[in-house]
């Protein structure tokens, strides 16, 4: 029997309906109920795609590789009009068969998109169905064509995966259609096709929760909603409700079970609640507990906590099967004013939030594995009296919302870490610390992975490291051929000096056929070296301090392997020259230009003005050698500009302007040189780019070698066109 | 003699405390542990003399803090190696 649910060529079916009683469920995802529940959902999707903006039109970002960066930018995507506008593709979908089933969740064109995928897999056997293990995918490509949508990246699993990379394909159907299916297809490292699934839509929101409600007999009015208009706040108005709130968290609470009213004469001679009390009231009213995890919630209205009125609600199951249920008490939150209904919004969300495994925003660092707290974050887990600036500040800009790290841990943490009765509180609740960047606690994959840089960088220098991958032992052991984060055989996590744990994600992915090669102890090592200063998230060491990183590749048995954990630091600027020269690199345009080695782009002409002032007004500062590297790589060659008309305007490579740009920078005819004896234009590049990390980046220098190393096949690309 | 409510918030962990004013022991924990659910490990309430000095201790950890007592309520906090005392003249809420 398969025990890797990515492995193998089978193709598992669209699902049919799930088979009735006298089945026997040990952990499943809660099935959609009936017609009603069906009408519900499509009533849903078709509102919360009528609220979304629409998605751009075609948006079209993978399939690039070196030779064609050089065009880049350069050709305006002309828009294609459509008539009808199309349904998103964000939701849940779900297949069907055996001996696997996944529970598939796509997150990239909502009202707040994380850019994510994820899914769930159960192991179907006989008539059981277990949860088998999670997968997310943190670095998504999505490429959108009038006709489909395409979602593809490096999955990260609860388990050795042989066919981590997933391709994810969603034709777009017409808002008045329904929803299509989602074929998930797993790919080894390879690239050799793995297991594949044929998911039906399910749901727009991206978990189901049951959620179930009871109320002691002394408390009158339980909440049921508030206007957040009433009161100043930092979103829009709208009438929210705490099946609301976590909807515009794409997290659907279904109304569920019986509503009991509890007699306060279970809460023993005091008339207040211990901890033991509400469980024991939650194991005898909650009517759908049942001591398993399972999607199934229950908040129970109260008087009064033993603690007194100061505490207004706690998520009290933290033995056992935990965070099943939680509590909140009128003793502290009744009233009709809009101040105390806030508060009763504000309390039942974040209670049911650490339900979710949901920490407070100033205590992330008490999760496990831990992640960097979050003290003036805008959300329903802090609390507005520790905000910085105290609780007018916090009212006045909370919007009611989750922040974007609960939001992705919500809908996408690896099950057992959200699921109610999962993981024990805190254990698995800090997304931001990624699983996988753990030690291994055992070790046998037969590779080790060595991360390498300078241990310091002036401010503003870009930062690129060096990755080597070797074999430990003579068996030989399968491994990545290339280690680059643009296409996703690599990634490098940074933790930047204010705690923040980031993996970096490259500006463009490239669809690079995956090769794969033999290491043993005697081959020698792989190595590369990746431009990790600038990427989607914009500059990655752009403030003086310490990072610590760590990079990983997954072998092709599916072993992660982590790297050294290194520090290096961004040293301060000494002088205000150094200060001024860095800050003309900084900007969305100037990194663009740094990835990029250069570009002729319209868009980007205020990017090359800054260089262009760097190498002049500070011509002899190290920092302008990066300007001229740039400038200098992008004169080397032709580039071709589209024009309104759709005329192309071709720019001759200026090999002379070149030159002069790179020569103080890079020994250009001693680059050439070995390459002068080729034919074959890829030999002639293969030999320029060799011959720069060789022996160029001496010329180069300390301050800008280690960019012109990373960046040596782009150079070498240009410098190749112009050798002969 | 006017009530005080002390709450006892982050970071205890297992440990004693001991809250003493003028030499005499007014209120006594053992095992605090702060619940991460709710920011919390005890809320005790004490009466004290005006003008009183409130001495809370944590005797394991060698630390010691005092305050004259001029607000109702007090929130203690073990944060970087240090007892922090907040006195508040509102109740502290949590959850």
């Amino acid at each position: 029997m398969t025990t890797d649910p990515t492995a193998g060529l089978a193709e598992h079916e669209l699902g049919e309906e799930e088979p009735g009683g006298g089945v026997a469920v040990e952990v499943a995802p809660p099935q959609e109920d009936g017609a009603a529940a069906a009408m519900q959902e499509e009533l849903a999707a078709a509102l919360a795609t009528a609220l979304a903006p629409q998605v751009d039109e075609p948006t079209e970002t993978g399939d690039m590789d070196v030779s064609t960066l050089a065009g880049l930018g350069a050709i305006p995507v002309t828009p294609i009009p459509f008539p009808l506008a199309k349904r998103r593709v964000t939701g849940r979908y779900r297949s069907g068969g055996a001996p696997f089933q996944v529970e598939l969740r796509v997150d990239v064109d909502g009202p707040t998109p994380t850019m994510r995928v994820s899914a769930d897999y159960y192991s179907i056997s006989g008539a059981t169905t277990t949860y088998f293990g999670s997968m997310r995918v943190d670095a998504v490509t999505v490429a959108v064509t009038p006709t489909l949508v395409t979602i593809t990246g490096l999955g990260r699993y609860t388990w050795p995966a042989g066919a981590p990379r997933v391709k994810i394909t969603i034709p777009r159907v017409p808002i008045i259609s329904l929803p299509a299916a989602a074929t998930l297809q797993h790919l080894t490292l390879g690239g050799s096709p793995g297991a594949t699934y044929v998911c039906r839509w399910i749901s727009p929101f991206l978990r189901s929760v049951l959620f179930e409600q009871d109320r002691q007999d002394t408390v009158a009015a339980p909440f049921v909603s508030y206007n957040t208009g009433s009161l100043p706040s930092g979103g829009p108005a709208r009438t929210l409700s705490v099946v609301g709130a976590y909807a515009e968290a794409g997290i659907q609470l279904q109304t569920a079970g019986v509503t009991d009213v509890v007699n306060t004469s279970e809460t023993g001679a005091n008339s207040t609640w211990s901890d033991a009390e509400l469980h024991a009231a939650m194991v005898k009213h909650f009517s759908l507990w049942k001591d398993i995890p399972q999607w199934a919630v229950w908040l129970f209205h109260a008087q009064l906590h033993d603690l007194g009125p100061g505490l207004l609600g706690i998520m009290f199951d933290q033995t056992g099967r935990q965070r099943q249920g939680a509590a909140v008490f009128y003793a502290g939150l009744a009233g009709t004013s809009a101040d105390q209904q806030r508060l009763q919004l504000y309390t039942c969300t974040h209670e049911l939030g650490h339900c979710f495994n949901l920490l407070h925003s100033w205590q992330k660092s008490l999760a496990t594995p831990p992640a960097p707290n979050r003290p003036s974050a805008l959300s329903w887990m802090n609390y507005p009296w520790r905000f910085p600036g105290g609780p007018g500040a916090f009212w006045s800009g909370f919007p009611f919302r989750f922040d974007g790290p609960e939001l992705i841990h919500l809908r996408h943490g690896f099950s057992n870490a959200v699921i109610m009765g999962g993981n024990p509180f805190t254990v698995g609740s800090a997304l931001e610390a990624p699983e996988g960047w753990g030690d291994p606690l055992e070790d046998a994959s037969g590779l080790r992975l060595e991360l390498k840089a300078p241990r310091s960088f002036s401010y503003g220098e870009p930062v690129s490291v060096d990755l080597e991958l070797s074999g430990t032992d003579s068996r030989g052991r399968q491994a990545p051929a290339h280690l680059r984060p643009r296409n996703g055989t690599v990634e490098i996590a940074i933790r930047q000096p204010a705690g923040r744990t980031i993996v970096y994600r490259p500006l463009l992915h490239q669809c690079w056929r995956d090769e794969t090669t033999i290491l043993n102890a005697d081959t020698p090592p792989l190595m590369e070296s990746a431009f990790i200063h600038y990427g989607r998230d914009g500059f990655y060491f752009d403030s003086p301090g310490t990072y610590r990183l760590r990079a990983r590749t997954v072998a092709a048995d599916g072993s992660t392997i982590l790297s050294n954990v290194l520090d290096i630091r961004v040293r301060p600027p000494l002088a205000r020259d150094d200060e001024d020269a860095a800050e003309l690199l900084f900007g969305d345009e100037q990194g663009t230009l740094m990835y990029l080695v250069g570009s002729d782009f319209e868009g980007l002409a205020a990017g090359n003005d800054a260089l262009t002032e760097l190498r002049t007004r500070f011509a002899k500062h190290p920092l302008a050698q990066v300007a001229r590297v740039v400038q200098g790589t992008n004169a080397a060659r032709e580039f071709k500009l589209v024009g309104a008309d759709n005329s192309v305007t071709v720019r001759p490579a200026n090999a002379e302007e070149a030159a002069e740009l790179l020569q103080p920078v890079i020994d250009v005819a001693a680059a050439r040189k070995p390459a002068a004896r080729q034919k074959d234009p890829n030999a002639i590049r293969r030999a320029i780019a060799t011959q720069i990390r060789d022996t160029a980046t001496d010329q180069a220098g300390a301050q800008i070698g280690t960019y012109v190393k990373a960046r040596r096949r782009e150079i070498a690309v240009e410098l190749g066109e112009t050798v002969r | 003699m006017p009530a005080l409510q002390i709450d006892f918030e982050d970071g205890f962990a297992g440990d004693t405390v001991v809250v003493t004013a003028g030499g005499r022991e007014l209120w006594r924990g053992d095992a605090l542990s702060t619940n991460p659910a709710v920011s919390l490990a005890a809320v005790a309430s004490v009466e004290v003399d005006e003008h009183a000095v409130l001495e809370v201790a944590v005797p394991d950890r060698g630390l010691r803090e005092s305050w004259p007592v001029d607000a109702p309520f007090l929130r203690v906090e073990l944060a970087g190696g240090r007892l922090l005392l907040q006195p508040s003249r509102e109740r502290p809420l949590h959850l």
